[in-house]
Parts: C-alpha cells; structure tokens; sequence
C-alpha cells in the first residue's frame, strides 16, 4: 500500500516528468527492436513494419500504462471538467481527486452555489455520490467498471450544468 | 523448424517478468528478449503488452525501477527485482506448478 501511495505521489509531482519517460522508456524498446531486425537483414521499412506489428498500438500501450500507474481516473477527470465549459476545476492526488467550483465574475453567490448543488444532484441520480466540500477517495475495491461509471455520471451531470446554468 | 508459438495464458506475464528479474536488472526490451529465448521461442507475447505490466509491478512494489545506460550506451529504465517480488515470486511459483500438476493429473498425462 505505501509503494502504491509513493507510485501515485511521484505521478503528482512530476506528472509530465513521468509521461515524458514513459516516452523515453517506449522509445528505447523501439528503437532497439528495429535495430534487430536491421541486424536479422530486414530493410529500414521491413524492421519497422515488423516492430509495430510485434509491439502493437503505441497510444493503446501507453494508455494501459496510465491505466497501470493508477492516474487515469484523475487524468480523465480532469479532461471532462477542463472541455465541460462549466466553472469548476480538479486537484488533489490521483486516489483523491477535489473538484471545487468557481463564482464567475458579476454573478451572485446564490448561482454559484445553486450550479454546484445542481451538480451533485444530478451525480446522485446517476448513482454516484461524491463528496461536495471534500476530496473523494478511490479504494483498491473500487473496479475499472465502477470508476468508468463514476465518470459517465460525472461527464452527463456536466453537460446538464452546462445547459442549465451557461456562461 | 520454428516450434509452434502460443499466446501467453492470461496472468503468467507478470509471473515470467518476475521470473526473468531474478536473473538480475534488465530493461523492458531484454525482458522481452529473455522470455522469448528462455520459452525457446514458443511463448509469444504482444511486446507492448509488456510495459503496462511493469508498472503496475512497480506500483505494487514488486519491482523497482531506475535509469541506466544501456548495452548500447544508451539511457534506458532498467527494472529490478524488490524484497517483497522474490517472496511473490516465490508464491506464485509454487502456485503456478500446482496448478499445472493438477491440470496433467486430470488430462492423464501425470
């Protein structure tokens, strides 16, 4: 448990650090596995072709190392909130993520308040509560299939936010 | 001739990474190269599928990880085995040759 929290911490404080390794790291393999085949006769474009074929899709390889590393939830959290147009943002750690929302300008406090409530009421509905004015916690119970649900239920109650209370 | 390759039964990469590890530190590539020629050529593992796996062994601290340099002079993250991934290794070795014992009892070729 606490390597898992050390894994996690280290993704928040250098998360680009850690996607530009994961680059470096898939890079490297690559470049290696090309060289092989170099090595076996292959032409430049055979031992490419051949390398992409034994490795498989790049971008499906490295989101299952997001997936891997625990940082999916909070990465595609915060995709949904930051292209949802609704006020609001996430911080907080990968297995705790806070989402806190914003007064705009020239709007009164009772808006701001009434788009927030508005929101959680409709995660409820979706089946999902999250903790308004605290940060949320992910246990190891919690499967791929509950976190993917928690963020349907997050992504439709911030189109409805969206339509109800527009910028 | 080349001996008939199969696809890796579900749950046995982690299990031949940590295997592998214990040889000594490697990076991703030379894993994969070491259980391709450990297997003699007849495990076939989708190599991308590799690195998924290391990092959720490294979050679970079975493994730990540091840069290098590589054979080649270049830098490269090689993977170690930890305290804790020799004891799991351990565990599922003997899990593993449980299992497949009981399976050729039952198929009648123990």
């Amino acid at each position: 448990m606490f390597s898992d929290f050390l894994f996690r911490l280290r993704y928040l404080l250098r998360s680009s650090a850690v996607e530009s390794e994961l680059d470096e790291e898939l890079r490297f393999h690559l470049e290696r596995q090309v060289e092989k085949h170099l090595q076996e006769g292959l032409t430049q474009e055979e031992a490419m072709r051949q390398t992409r074929l034994e490795f498989g899709g790049l971008d499906h390889v490295k989101e299952a190392c997001r997936e891997s590393r625990g940082t999916a939830f909070l990465e595609r959290l915060t995709r949904l909130v930051d292209g949802s147009g609704v006020p609001c943002r996430v911080s907080g750690i990968p297995p705790m993520p806070y989402m806190t929302f914003h007064q705009t300008a020239g709007e009164g406090e009772r808006t701001y308040k009434a788009r927030r409530e508005y929101f959680y009421t409709q995660t409820i509905r979706r089946g999902l509560f999250v903790q308004p004015f605290h940060h949320w916690y992910i246990a190891h119970r919690h499967t791929d299939a509950d976190l993917d649900k928690a963020l349907w239920a997050i992504g439709e109650s911030l189109e409805l936010t969206a339509v109800k209370f527009p910028i | 001739m080349i001996a008939q390759r199969i696809d890796l039964p579900q749950g046995t990469l982690d299990l031949l990474i940590l295997r592998t590890l214990a040889l000594g530190p490697q990076h991703g590539w030379a894993i994969s190269e070491r259980v391709q020629q450990m297997s003699s050529d007849v495990l076939r593992i989708q190599q991308g599928s590799l690195y998924p796996a290391l990092h959720r062994l490294e979050r679970r601290g079975l493994i730990k990880a540091q840069w290098g340099t590589s054979e080649n002079n270049r830098r490269a993250k090689f993977y170690e085995l930890s305290k804790k991934g020799r004891q799991q290794l351990e565990v599922e070795t003997d899990a593993w040759q449980k299992l497949t014992a009981a399976v050729a009892q039952v198929l009648g070729t123990a």
